[in-house]
C-alpha cells in the first residue's frame, strides 16, 4: 500500500513538474536550462511512477510476459511502418479543397505556373519579428501553397530579434523582408502579397539583368567603398538578380551590349559632344536609362533630357518638413502624399524617402510630342527652390525662388524608351543606404520599371466579401449575453437537472 | 456492434451524471462565448456600420482557439475512461463478459468522441445567431459562407478525436485519474510543440509534420487537405491501437 502511494505521489509531482516545464516553454519559446531541467525532472518522476507501479505486474511467468512484450513491440512497429508509409504517400500526393467562396486559400493559375518553373531547389527565408505576427502566419500559409505546387520550394521563418546573425547575413534591416534564393541567384522583397511573391519568383527564374554605371566624369560608382560610393547598393542589387558593372563611354565607344539598363550617377564633369551623341543613340534604340543629377554640378548630361521635356536649373530644394524628422532642410523628406500613386514605381511605397542635397526637375507642360512625362516624387507645398547658392543660407524670396510642391523625380516614356530622372544621386550612396532603407526600394522599383519588370504578373487581391452587421446596441447586448451566459448556463442547468433527477430516483 | 453500443451507452450515462463533465463543459463554452462576444463588441463599437467587417473572420478566430482549449479540457474528460475501471477493479469483470478488448477500446473512444462532438458543436449556434444580423438581402443560409465553417468543425472533430485517443491510452496505463490527466496534457503539449523542434535543420519539415497543431491550421482557414485527414486518422488509429494493447494486456492478468 505504501509503495503504491509513493508511486502515485511521485507520478503526480513528476507530472506537474513536466507540465510546468512544458507551459514554461510555451511562453518563453526557448530551451533554457530551467525548461530542460523541469522536463527532465518531470520525466524522471513519471518513469519512477511506472517503475514502482509495474513491479506489481512483474509477478507471473517470465516467459509469457516476455512473449507478450515482444508481441506488443513487434505489432506496434508494424503499425507504425504502415501508418508512416500511408502518411508519406498522403504527403507526396495530397489534394487540397479550398471551401471558401472567394477561393482565398488557393493560388492563382499564374502563381501555380510560376512556381512550377523552378527545376532547382528554391529557398525562401522570411524575416518577421514577434511571436504573434498575423502577417507572418498569412505569409507562411501562402508559402505552403507554393511548396505544395513545387516541393523544390522550401521556406524558413526567422525572427531577426532572436537571430540577428542570420538577419545580418542576409542584410535584412526591415521587418517582413523575404529573401528568395536559387542556383546562386537571389531576390528579396518587402511585400508579402501573392502578387508580389509570384513576381519575385518570376524575377528569380528570369535572366540576371546587368546595370551599367557610366564613369569618367566624377560619377558615383558601384566599386567605391567610401561614403559617397555605391558599393553597398551594388551588393544589394546582386541579391535582387541585378549584376553591376562600370563602363567608360569614350573608351568603349558605345554602351556595352550586355547592359540591360544604364545609370548616370551624378556626373560632375561635362560630357563631350561625342558622348552625348552616343547616349542619345542608345536612348533612340529604346534602351532604358536612369539619370541622377546633383544641384552643385553643371554637367552637360542634363541636356540629354531636354528633348524629353525635363530641364534642370542650378537650384537647391529646401524642405522645412524635414525638420520634423530631425533632418536638415536641405535633405528633403518625401511625405506619403508626395508619391505618385498612379505610377508603378511609387504606387506602393509606404515609407518616407530622403534626398540629401537635391535639385528640382522642371517638367514641360504640355510634354513634347510622343512623350509621356510623369512626376514620381514631390516635395511639400512649404518647400521652395533656392536659386542663390552663393549666400550660404536658405531664405525664401517670393517671386525669385519657385515655391513647392517641387518635382524631385520623374519618369519618361517615348515609344520603347524609358528614362527615370532624379534630382539627387546621394540617396543610395553608402552613407545613406542603410540609414534610409526606403530609398533603396525606390531605386530598385525604378530599375524594375526601366527593365520592364514592374508588373509582370497582376493578381487581383482576393478579399472576403464584406459582411457588415446591421445591429442595434440593444441587440448587440442580447447577443453578448447569449454568448457569455445563456449557452454555457443552459449546459449547467442541464447538469443540475440530471442531478435533481438522480436525487429524485 | 451491440457490445460497442452498450459500452457507449454505459459510458455516456456515467458522463451525464458526472460533475466534471458539466463543470469543464461550462468553462469551455464560457471561454469560447467570452472570446467571440468580446471580439464582436470591439468590432462593432470600433467600426462604422457597413465597414469592411466580416463575420467569417470572427468565426475563423473562434475555431483557431479551439486547438488550445481542447488541449486543456479534454484530459479531464478522458482521464476516467480506463483509470476508473482499474481503480474500482471492474476491468477484470468486464473481461469476463463476452466483450473483446477492441470493443472496449472502441466503445470508450466513441463515447468520449460523441460527447466532444456535442460540446464543440454547440458554439456552431453562434454563426447561426450572427446570420440574423448580416446581409439581410441574402437568403438565411447564404448570409454566411458555411462550407469553411464545416471544414473548421471537421478539423475540430479530428483534432479532438486525436486527443481523445491519446487520452484513452494514458488512462489505460494507470489507476490514478489525476496522473492520467497529467500524462495526457503532457502528451498533447508534446505533439503540439514538436513542430518548432529542429528549427533551421533539415529535419524541421518532419517535426512540423508530426505536430498535431500544424494539421489543424488549414481546417480553420476553410481548407480540407487530404494529407491532414490522413494524419489525424493515423494518429487516432495509432493511439487506439496502443490503448487496445494496453487494455488487453491487463485483461490477461
Amino acid at each position: 500500500m505504501r509503495r503504491e502511494q509513493a508511486a502515485d505521489w511521485t507520478g503526480i509531482v513528476g507530472g506537474i513538474v513536466l507540465l510546468a516545464g512544458s507551459l514554461t516553454y510555451v511562453f518563453v519559446r526557448e530551451w533554457t536550462p530551467t525548461v530542460v531541467g523541469m522536463l527532465a525532472a518531470g520525466g524522471l518522476g513519471i518513469a519512477v511512477y511506472f517503475a514502482l507501479s509495474w513491479q506489481d505486474l512483474a509477478r507471473g511467468s517470465g516467459g509469457r510476459r516476455l512473449l507478450e512484450g515482444a508481441n506488443i513491440v513487434s505489432y506496434t512497429l508494424v503499425v507504425l511502418l504502415i501508418l508512416g508509409f500511408a502518411n508519406y504517400l498522403g504527403y507526396k500526393h495530397n489534394a487540397r479543397f479550398d471551401l471558401t467562396k472567394e477561393k482565398l486559400r488557393t493560388l492563382a493559375d499564374e502563381s501555380v505556373k510560376v512556381a512550377r518553373l523552378f527545376q532547382h531547389p528554391v529557398t525562401v527565408t522570411g524575416f518577421f519579428t514577434g511571436k504573434r505576427n498575423n502577417q507572418r502566419d498569412e505569409f507562411e500559409d501562402l508559402l505552403r501553397r507554393y511548396a505544395a505546387v513545387n516541393p523544390r520550394i522550401t521556406y524558413t521563418l526567422v525572427d531577426p530579434e532572436r537571430d540577428p546573425v542570420t538577419a545580418q547575413k542576409y542584410n535584412v534591416n526591415m521587418d517582413a523582408t523575404v529573401v528568395l534564393e536559387t542556383a546562386g541567384k537571389k531576390n528579396s522583397l518587402t511585400e508579402t502579397t501573392e502578387e508580389a511573391v509570384t513576381n519575385a519568383f518570376l524575377q528569380l527564374a528570369g535572366e540576371e539583368k546587368t546595370v551599367c554605371f557610366m564613369i569618367g566624369h566624377g560619377e558615383r560608382t558601384p566599386t567605391e567603398f567610401k561614403d559617397q560610393g555605391y558599393s553597398d547598393l551594388s551588393h544589394d542589387l546582386l541579391e535582387k538578380n541585378f549584376k553591376t558593372r562600370t563602363f567608360e563611354l569614350l573608351k568603349e565607344q558605345k554602351v556595352p551590349d550586355e547592359c540591360t539598363v544604364t545609370v548616370l550617377a551624378g556626373p560632375k564633369g561635362h560630357l563631350l559632344e561625342g558622348e552625348l551623341a552616343l547616349l542619345n543613340a542608345y536612348l533612340d534604340m529604346g534602351k532604358p536609362m536612369m539619370v541622377l543629377f546633383d544641384p552643385l554640378s553643371d554637367s552637360t548630361a542634363a541636356s540629354l533630357l531636354v528633348p524629353y521635356g525635363i530641364t534642370v536649373r542650378k537650384q537647391l530644394v529646401i524642405e522645412p518638413m524635414s525638420a520634423l524628422a530631425r533632418l536638415s532642410e536641405v535633405a528633403p523628406l518625401i511625405g506619403l502624399d508626395g508619391y505618385n500613386r498612379e505610377h508603378d514605381v511609387t504606387k506602393d511605397i509606404d515609407f518616407n524617402t530622403v534626398f540629401p542635397i537635391a535639385m528640382p526637375l522642371w517638367l514641360a507642360s504640355p510634354a513634347p510630342a510622343g512623350v509621356t512625362l510623369t512626376w514620381l516624387l514631390k516635395t511639400s507645398p512649404d518647400s521652395w527652390a533656392e536659386t542663390d547658392l552663393t549666400k550660404g543660407t536658405a531664405e525664401y524670396i517670393a517671386g525669385v525662388d519657385p515655391k513647392g510642391p517641387l518635382t524631385l523625380a520623374a519618369a519618361v516614356t517615348k515609344g520603347n524608351t524609358r528614362i527615370l530622372a532624379v534630382g539627387n544621386s546621394a540617396f543610395v550612396a553608402n552613407s545613406y543606404l542603410k540609414e534610409i532603407a526606403p530609398n533603396e526600394i525606390f531605386f530598385v522599383n525604378g530599375l524594375r520599371w526601366l527593365v520592364g519588370q514592374e508588373n509582370l504578373i497582376s493578381i487581383p487581391v482576393k478579399q472576403r466579401k464584406s459582411q457588415p452587421l446591421t445591429i442595434t446596441d440593444a441587440q448587440l447586448s442580447q447577443i453578448a449575453v447569449f454568448f457569455w451566459l445563456i449557452l454555457p448556463g443552459a449546459f449547467v442547468l442541464a447538469g443540475l437537472g440530471m442531478w435533481w433527477r438522480r436525487r429524485g430516483l | 456492434m451491440r457490445a460497442v453500443t452498450a459500452i457507449i451507452k454505459k459510458e455516456m450515462g456515467v458522463y451525464f451524471h458526472s460533475f466534471i463533465f458539466y463543470f469543464f463543459g461550462f468553462i469551455f463554452l464560457f471561454i469560447v462565448g467570452d472570446l467571440i462576444g468580446l471580439t464582436l463588441v470591439n468590432f462593432v463599437k470600433g467600426m462604422p456600420m457597413g465597414g469592411a467587417f466580416s463575420v467569417q473572420v470572427l468565426i475563423e478566430g473562434m475555431f483557431s482557439y479551439f486547438g488550445i482549449l481542447l488541449l486543456m479540457f479534454l484530459p479531464f474528460y478522458t482521464m476516467r475512461l480506463m483509470a476508473e475501471e482499474r481503480r474500482q477493479g471492474t476491468l477484470e469483470l468486464l473481461f469476463t463478459s463476452p466483450v473483446t478488448g477492441a470493443q472496449i477500446t472502441l466503445g470508450k473512444f466513441l463515447a468520449a468522441f460523441l460527447l466532444l462532438a456535442g460540446i464543440t458543436g454547440l458554439p456552431l449556434l453562434y454563426p447561426v445567431v450572427l446570420s440574423f444580423f448580416t446581409r439581410p438581402d441574402a437568403s438565411f443560409f447564404a448570409r454566411l459562407d458555411w462550407p469553411p465553417v464545416w471544414a473548421a468543425y471537421l478539423g475540430v472533430l479530428l483534432l479532438g478525436g486525436s486527443y481523445v485517443a491519446m487520452g484513452l491510452f494514458f488512462s489505460s496505463l494507470t489507476h490514478n485519474q489525476l496522473i492520467a490527466a497529467v500524462l495526457s496534457i503532457g502528451g498533447y503539449l508534446f505533439f503540439w510543440l514538436i513542430g518548432s523542434a529542429g528549427q533551421g535543420s533539415p529535419l524541421q519539415p518532419f517535426f512540423r509534420y508530426l505536430s498535431i497543431g500544424t494539421h489543424y491550421e488549414d481546417f480553420v482557414r476553410g481548407v480540407i487537405n487530404t494529407q491532414d485527414v490522413i494524419f489525424y486518422l493515423s494518429f487516432i488509429f495509432l493511439w487506439l491501437f496502443l490503448a487496445n494493447r494496453s487494455i488487453e494486456s491487463q485483461g490477461w492478468r
